[in-house]
C-alpha cells in the first residue's frame, strides 16, 4: 500500500508538472501587455526597467525562477498588486475557498445520498419523481440565479442569513448551498444508478433471507456498495467545489481564490496566474490520490489494484 | 411422517406489459421433518421461483402470489402458520432463524465488501442480541463446523478471498448458524465444480445427521438427487409433472420428461453412446403450449400419433410443436382421443395440463399417456 501511495504521488508530481509547463507556454505566448493594461503611460525606461525585473525578456530564466521559489512556498510578485506578493494573496484567499468548497461538498453527500437513496428505493413513486424535478432543477439552474434567489428569500426577505460578506458562521451557509446544488444533483443521480444496481443484487436477497429488515438491507448492505461511484467522484468534486466558486464569491461578496484567479488571467498577471494553477492542480490530484486510498479501503476488491 | 413445509397449489405468475404468466401453477409439495426433498427441472422451469416463494423473497412486482399456501409446521404444539399471509414482522422472525436458505453463486451472494465474519455474525445478531466477542467466537465456529481450515483467519477474510467451494461452505456456515429447522438451499452446486459438489452435499448431509435438519434441495443434477435426496419432484413448465421416492423414481419414471432427463444424464456404468437429449427448450410462459405443456417435446406423442391410424372426422394434431397441426387423426379411435387431450385445452382442467395420478404408492405423474 504504502509503495502504492509513493507511485502515485510521483504521477501527481509529474502531472502537476505537465500542467505548469503547458500553463506556462500558455501565458508567454498570450498576446498583449501586462504592463499597458493600466491608463498610465509608463516610460520606456520604467517599462525596460519592470521588463528586466520580472524577467519578462528571458523566459527560460522566469520559467526556472518561479517553480523553484513555488516549492519553497514563494511564488513571487504579481503585476498587479504592488503592495501584495502571490505568496500573500494565496495565504489570504485559499482558506475561504477551502472552507467553502468543503462545506459545499460536505452538505451535497449529506443531502445528495439519502435523495439517491430515496428515490431508488422507491423507484417510479412520487418521491422519486419530486427528487428527480429537484435534482433537475438544481443541475439547469446556473448559480448566479440560485445564488440571488437564496439571497432575496434567506437574505433579504426572511434576513436568517447576512446579505453577502465573511468572517462568521452566519455567513457561511447560503454561499456553501449555493455551491453545493449542483453536487447535490450530481451526488443524487450517482447514487440512485449505484442503488438501481445493487438493489437487486444476489447478495440483498441474502441478507433478507437471513431475516434483516428491508431497512437495514437498503442502508446497510446495498448502499456501501452503491456509494463507491460516489466515492470516485467526490475527489474531483472537493477539488472544483474549491476551485470553482468565482460566481458564488461574487454573488456573496466572499473573498475567495476564484476571483484572483480570474482577474489575474484578465489583467495578465503571469506570477498570479501561474500561483493560481499550481495551488489548484496540488489540490485535484491531492484530492484524487485521498480518493483512491479510500476506495482501496472501503472497497477491499481492488486493495493494493490502486 | 410429520411435515416441516407444505406448499399448498402454489400459483405464482409474473406480470409483464400487462400479462401475466403462470411460472409456478398448482404446485403442491411436502418436506417431510429430517428428510431431504428434491425439486429438480430444468432452467427456467420455475423451481427457483418456488424455492423464494416460501420465504416470499420473490420480487413482487413483478411477481405476484395467485393462489395457494406455504404451510410451515414449526410450532411445538403442531400448529402451522401461512407464509404466504403472515406479516413481514413474523416472517423475518422465521427467514434466517427457522428456515435458512443458500443460494446458487456464492460470490454474488454474499457482500463483495464485508467480511464472511461480518456477514455471519449479522445472520445471528438480526435474531438474538449477542455481544460482538461472543458472536465473533461464533462465527469461528461455525466455519470449523463446515470444515473450513484455519477459520481463525478466514473469518476476516472477504469473499473474493475465497475459492468458490470455500465461500459456498461460509454460506452454509451463515445459513446454519441459527439452527434452522429447514434449509432451502437453491442450486447450491451448480456453480462448482464437480469434486467440490461432492464434498459440499456430503457436508450437508452430515450437518442433517447432527442436527435432524430438513431440507429443499433445487437442483438439476439428477445425479446428485440421487445420491442425497429422499424424495424427488420433478417441474416443468411450472407445473409438478411427478412425484416419487428417489429409488422408485430412478427404477421406474413414467412421465417422459422424467425419461428423458434420466436418458440424458451420463452414467459410469452405461453404455458409452451419445448422450441423448430432449428435443427444443423449456417454453416461454407468455406463450404456453395448449393442453400438456410438455407436448411438443415429448417422445411419447410423437410415438402414439405415429400409431394413431388417419381417417376421415380428423382431429388435427401439431405432433412437432411448431405451431401448425402436421398429422390428422381418427376421433373415433379411443387413443386418438387421449392423444388430443394433450395437444388441446381439456374440459374441467383450468390450465389445460394434466394433474397428477396416482401410479402405485407415493408415486405420481401428470400424463395422460403412461398406463
Amino acid at each position: 500500500m504504502i509503495a502504492v501511495i509513493l507511485r502515485r504521488l510521483m504521477l501527481g508530481v509529474v502531472t502537476i508538472a505537465c500542467v505548469y509547463t503547458l500553463t506556462f507556454l500558455m501565458v508567454i505566448t498570450i498576446p498583449g501587455n501586462p504592463l499597458r493594461q493600466s491608463d498610465r503611460n509608463l516610460p520606456p525606461e520604467a517599462e525596460q526597467a519592470l521588463r528586466v525585473r520580472y524577467n519578462m525578456d528571458n523566459n527560460w530564466l522566469y520559467f526556472r525562477q518561479f517553480i523553484v521559489g513555488a516549492v519553497h512556498g514563494d511564488f513571487g510578485p504579481t503585476f498587479t498588486y504592488a503592495d501584495w506578493t502571490c505568496s500573500q494573496i494565496i495565504a489570504d484567499a485559499l482558506p475561504v475557498s477551502v472552507v467553502l468548497g468543503f462545506l459545499a461538498v460536505l452538505f451535497a453527500v449529506v443531502v445528495g445520498v439519502p435523495l439517491g437513496v430515496i428515490s431508488a428505493v422507491k423507484r417510479g413513486g412520487a418521491l422519486d419523481l419530486a427528487s428527480l424535478s429537484l435534482v433537475l432543477t438544481c443541475m439547469s439552474l446556473p448559480t448566479f440565479v440560485t445564488g440571488s434567489g437564496l439571497l432575496i428569500v434567506f437574505g433579504v426577505y426572511l434576513q436568517w442569513a447576512p446579505v453577502g460578506g465573511w468572517g462568521t458562521v452566519a455567513h457561511l451557509p447560503l454561499p456553501a448551498l449555493t455551491l453545493s446544488l449542483p453536487f447535490i444533483a450530481y451526488i443524487a443521480r450517482l447514487t440512485r444508478a449505484g442503488m438501481l444496481d445493487v438493489l437487486g443484487s444476489d447478495f440483498i436477497r441474502t441478507a433478507l433471507a437471513k431475516g434483516v429488515s428491508r431497512q437495514s438491507a437498503v442502508w446497510n448492505h446495498a448502499l456501501r456498495v452503491a456509494f463507491l461511484p460516489v466515492l470516485s467522484y467526490l475527489g474531483p468534486a472537493m477539488a472544483q467545489a474549491m476551485t470553482g466558486s468565482f460566481v458564488v464569491e461574487k454573488v456573496f461578496g466572499v473573498p475567495g481564490l476564484g476571483q484572483h484567479f480570474v482577474n489575474a488571467a484578465l489583467n495578465l498577471d503571469a506570477g498570479l496566474i501561474l500561483a493560481c494553477v499550481l495551488v489548484y492542480s496540488t489540490i485535484l490530484v491531492a484530492f484524487n490520490l485521498v480518493v483512491d486510498v479510500l476506495y482501496g479501503w472501503l472497497d477491499p476488491r481492488i486493495a493494493g489494484a490502486v | 411422517m410429520e411435515s416441516i413445509l407444505q406448499i399448498q397449489n402454489l400459483g405464482v405468475s409474473f406480470r409483464r406489459d400487462g400479462k401475466a404468466m403462470p411460472v409456478v401453477d398448482g404446485m403442491s409439495l411436502h418436506v417431510p421433518q429430517g428428510a431431504t426433498v428434491a425439486l429438480v427441472g430444468e432452467s427456467g422451469c420455475g423451481k427457483s421461483v418456488t424455492a423464494l416463494s416460501v420465504l416470499r423473497l420473490v420480487p413482487r412486482p413483478p411477481a405476484c402470489f395467485e393462489s395457494g399456501r406455504v404451510l410451515f409446521h414449526d410450532s411445538p404444539d403442531g400448529g402451522a402458520v401461512d407464509l404466504l399471509t403472515i406479516s413481514e414482522r413474523d416472517l423475518r422472525r422465521i427467514r434466517g432463524r427457522r428456515i435458512a436458505m443458500i443460494f446458487q453463486e456464492p460470490m454474488t451472494a454474499l457482500n463483495p465488501v464485508m467480511t464472511v465474519g461480518q456477514q455471519i455474525v449479522e445472520a445471528v445478531q438480526v435474531h438474538r442480541s449477542i455481544d460482538r466477542r461472543a458472536a465473533r467466537d461464533l462465527a469461528v465456529e461455525a466455519l470449523r463446523s463446515v470444515r473450513i481450515d484455519d477459520p481463525q483467519q478466514r473469518v476476516d477474510a472477504y469473499p473474493h478471498q475465497l475459492s468458490g467451494g470455500m465461500r459456498q461452505r461460509a454460506m452454509i456456515a451463515m445459513a446454519l448458524i441459527c439452527e434452522p429447522a429447514l434449509l432451502i438451499a437453491d442450486e447450491p452446486t451448480t456453480a462448482l465444480d464437480p469434486t467440490i459438489q461432492l464434498q459440499l452435499l456430503t457436508l450437508l448431509k452430515e450437518m442433517q445427521r447432527q442436527s435432524g435438519l430438513s431440507i429443499l434441495l433445487i437442483t438439476h443434477d439428477l445425479g446428485a438427487v440421487r445420491e442425497f435426496a429422499d424424495y424427488v419432484y420433478v417441474m416443468y413448465a411450472g407445473r409438478i409433472v411427478e412425484q416419487a421416492p428417489v429409488d422408485k423414481l430412478y427404477a421406474n419414471p413414467l412421465h417422459p420428461y422424467t425419461q428423458g432427463l434420466l436418458r440424458c444424464t451420463p452414467r459410469l456404468d452405461g453404455p458409452r453412446d451419445r448422450l441423448e437429449v430432449i428435443p427444443g427448450t423449456v417454453p416461454d410462459f407468455s406463450q404456453l403450449p395448449t393442453g400438456c405443456r410438455f407436448h411438443p417435446r415429448c417422445q411419447l406423442t410423437r410415438d402414439r400419433a405415429a400409431e394413431t391410424p388417419e381417417e376421415a372426422l380428423p382431429i388435427r394434431i401439431d405432433t412437432q410443436g411448431s405451431g401448425r397441426p402436421d398429422r390428422v387423426i381418427d376421433e373415433n379411435d379411443a387413443a386418438a382421443r387421449v392423444l388430443r387431450r394433450c395437444v388441446e385445452p381439456c374440459v374441467g382442467q383450468p390450465s389445460g395440463a394434466p394433474a397428477l395420478q396416482s401410479f402405485g404408492p407415493d408415486h405420481f405423474a401428470a400424463c395422460w399417456l403412461v398406463e
